[in-house]
């Protein structure tokens, strides 16, 4: 993936909104808005569900002794 | 005339899912279509009212560990801020009570946590859509005749 000059919260959000009106007006389809939100707007978060479900579990009492 | 909107209800870990990179994309991308399909009025989407804690928390979570960013947080914020508006916020008091989600948690065997957005859906006779796959797999082996419809977000669409 090429490199993304950092761009302002407000050049986002502009850039965002561009791209929202072209695909409601359909000359974007979901796939290409998918592209550009993957590109622009995903933020990186590894493990962040992982321990997010973890701490669910946990809620549920659901340790190693009593999975199967 | 279009179709009728679906009533769902949906888990900030379907949210979270749209937006951090790491997820797998089967289950990121069907995400993140969920999300168009709101702002499509496909969708009628019902939350409880720690959906916005969860959803907003996680990503703090992100940018606090610095990750490095694709964006701005303050953007991605105002962004988000586009699909959250969309969704009608069920309140404690108002629309579910801290005993009926107790007794629910205890029937359906559930944590506290996931009873409020079960029995959100239930009352609301909604689908509820999660990443949680392990949830899905234990309710559904559990049977329960009263659980709302379930669907894990990876089979979205």
């Amino acid at each position: 993936m090429p490199k993304r000059k950092t761009v302002s919260d407000d050049e986002l959000v502009n850039e965002f909104e561009r791209i929202f009106e072209r695909w409601q007006k359909g000359e974007i389809n979901d796939e290409e808005f998918w592209k550009w939100w993957r590109s622009h707007i995903g933020i990186k978060g590894k493990g962040i569900l992982a321990s997010f479900f973890k701490q669910r579990e946990l809620l549920r009492g659901w340790d190693k002794k009593q999975r199967k | 005339m279009g179709q009728e909107a679906k009533e769902v209800v949906v888990n900030a870990s379907v949210f979270l899912a749209a937006i951090l990179l790491d997820e797998p994309v089967e289950v990121s991308k069907p995400a993140f279509l969920l999300l168009l399909d709101i702002m499509k009025g496909k969708l009628v989407v019902h939350v409880p009212d720690r959906f916005e804690d969860e959803v907003l928390g996680g990503l703090i979570e992100a940018f606090t560990r610095g990750r490095p960013m694709l964006a701005p947080p303050e953007g991605v914020f105002r962004i988000l801020q586009r699909f959250l508006t969309k969704v009608i916020v069920h309140r404690r008091d108002w629309d579910w009570n801290p005993q009926e989600v107790f007794n629910a948690a205890l029937r359906w065997r559930v944590s506290y946590y996931d009873a409020v957005y079960l029995l959100v859906a239930q009352k609301l006779g909604a689908t509820y859509w999660t990443a949680d796959k392990k949830l899905l797999r234990f309710l559904q082996r559990q049977k329960f005749a009263d659980l709302p419809n379930l669907g894990w977000i990876g089979s979205y669409r």
